[in-house]
């Protein structure tokens, strides 16, 4: 029998232990090792320098082991069955408290995810959940869930974004993708199950001609596939079909805190899969930067949010977690020549199986109504004003507006009493100067179930809130101030 | 007998004893309103149509594997 051994280290020190117990316990030779403490230490640079690093081993990986039952203990060279587990803390935390009840609040309040290092030299990186605070960079807003873990024995949480690099033989950045998507579902929302590898090369085996593993890659069309087999209504969008609403789309997506699978391409030969998971924070010039405007009538001119040119988060499995770029660069982080000039080529969405309304459908509804309505009723004139598109789960956004102390009560009280499905549309609709302070000035709700119009749950435009159902339009005239918009879809 | 939703509306105001008015608007404006966002709504349908079958047809052939 071994016994776990763990140390406690500044992360500057990490590498060094690593690269020893590498030696000791996995017997590695000086070239995969030094290639694994490369890849190691390129995951590190991109936390904080002031971190410390509960060291484990050895740790039992749900997902190596998963791997290594179905595919590396089949082989003939011997790998080996355990990995060594990181936790990382803002803060040193003495050996001695994990055994002392009363310092294990202070643990938990210091604690900022892990990583598993899995024996399948070099590509050591597995499984982890890392806290965006700590990061040297985390000026953006994602895609977050809170995960449940232990380190030395003490159940901890952490809220992150599951990562995970590939070992090119039983994940590539294909099923990679899968799993982070599945991850976070099955940790946020009771309908989903995180998944494993094997569950993955399962799926897609009923679909192919070939074997799955080692595995060569997937195609789009696979991704979707099993997106599909594990419980989500997917849709896909291609940038030569959709041209300029591609990336619009997107973003719109990314802004309704759903992780999306983009695929990467280059001329060069490159074909990746990596998830957008969030965007950077905007503040002034970002707002003041939007331009492009369509003319709805009454002199009124509409900024679409979704045109703002924002940096996005990436969860790339070549990289650490949450790389930030431009969409329009999905691979403007990595270094390598051959990776230059990649675009996004596809990208493959995990809706929820009962929204029938896409994001496209959602915007085009939303824009008809304001511009019918304010062209035949005359609610709104001579004013610029964003239109900010997302999708929301309507026990949230209730939730938002039960907390909203800015909305008028009444307003809050005739959308609070409103039956709404599982998610809505939301259309948010404000002004540059309103949207720098977090602030809108009015909404549409649209049915997310709906798929002929007649979608509309509710509206609030100027001094008029409004509802439909099948044959009638009624309206209240409402004095509104502005009041807090949505933010509870990225953290 | 079943309540309209202008019923519902008002019950709920007088509940809340808002000095706030709800109306009906009239059937000609509200027809046309119906009908203009129904023609809206139809052709972004058809013109997103080819685009989602487009899409379908592309993803079979990109292989991932970077």
């Amino acid at each position: 029998m071994h016994l776990i051994s763990y140390e406690i280290v500044p992360i500057a020190e990490v590498s060094q232990l690593i690269d020893k117990l590498f030696e000791e316990k996995y017997s590695l030779h000086k070239y995969p090792k030094n290639n694994s403490i490369v890849q190691l230490n390129n995951y590190l640079n991109s936390l904080k320098e002031d971190i410390y690093v509960l060291v484990e081993y050895p740790y039992v990986d749900k997902v190596y082991r998963d791997s290594y039952y179905h595919y590396y203990s089949s082989k003939n060279q011997n790998y080996h069955r355990d990995c060594v587990r990181l936790s990382f803390f803002n803060k040193d935390i003495d050996k001695t408290f994990f055994r002392d009840a009363e310092k294990h609040k202070e643990i938990r309040e210091s604690y900022l995810g892990f990583v598993v290092l899995r024996p399948t030299f070099p590509q050591v990186i597995g499984r982890s959940v890392i806290a965006p605070s700590a990061l040297k960079e985390s000026n953006f807003k994602s895609c977050i869930t809170s995960v449940s873990t232990t380190a030395n024995g003490l159940k901890l949480n952490v809220k992150g974004f599951p990562h995970a690099s590939q070992n090119s033989e039983t994940i590539t950045c294909a099923e990679t993708t899968i799993w982070c998507i599945m991850e976070y579902f099955g940790m946020r929302y009771p309908e989903y199950t995180p998944t494993l590898p094997s569950k993955i090369s399962k799926i897609l085996a009923a679909q192919s001609f070939e074997r799955i593993w080692p595995s060569k890659g997937l195609t789009a069309q696979q991704i979707s596939y099993a997106l599909r087999e594990l419980g989500f209504g997917v849709k896909v969008y291609s940038n030569a079909a959709y041209g300029k609403d591609f990336l619009q789309l997107l973003r719109i997506y990314v802004e309704s805190g759903i992780p999306v699978v983009v695929a990467i391409q280059n001329a060069q030969g490159i074909g990746h899969a990596q998830c957008v998971i969030g965007r950077a924070k905007y503040d002034g010039p970002e707002i003041d930067g939007l331009s492009t405007f369509e003319d709805f009538g009454n002199n009124v001119n509409v900024f679409d949010f979704e045109t703002m040119t924002l940096e996005h988060v990436f969860m790339d499995d070549n990289h650490p977690p949450y790389r930030v770029s431009q969409l329009e660069s999905p691979a403007g982080f990595y270094s390598q020549p051959e990776w230059a000039d990649c675009v996004i080529t596809n990208f493959v969405v995990p809706l929820y199986s009962k929204i029938y309304l896409d994001a496209g459908e959602a915007r085009a509804y939303a824009k008809s109504i304001l511009r019918r309505y304010i062209n035949n009723l005359k609610i709104l004139n001579d004013v610029d004003i964003v239109m900010k598109v997302f999708l929301a789960s309507s026990r949230s956004y209730k939730d938002y507006l039960n907390s909203n102390a800015t909305l008028d009560p009444v307003v809050k009280e005739l959308l609070l009493r409103s039956p709404m499905p599982k998610f809505v549309w939301i259309s948010e609709i404000s002004n540059k100067e309103l949207l720098k302070e977090e602030n809108v000035n009015g909404f549409l709700i649209i049915d997310a179930t709906a798929t002929k119009s007649h979608g509309l749950i509710a509206g609030l435009v100027g001094k008029t809130y409004f509802t439909e159902n099948l044959n009638e339009i009624l309206q209240i005239n409402i004095s509104l101030q502005p009041f807090k918009c949505y933010q509870n879809n990225l953290s | 007998m079943q309540k309209s939703t202008k019923e519902y509306l008002e019950m709920l105001i007088e509940e809340m004893k808002a000095d706030v008015k709800v109306t009906i608007l009239d059937e000609e404006t509200t027809e046309k309103i119906f009908s203009e966002i129904e023609d809206d709504i139809e052709g972004y349908r058809f013109e997103n149509q080819q685009r989602i079958k487009d899409s379908q047809k592309e993803i079979a052939d990109v292989v991932f594997t970077a």
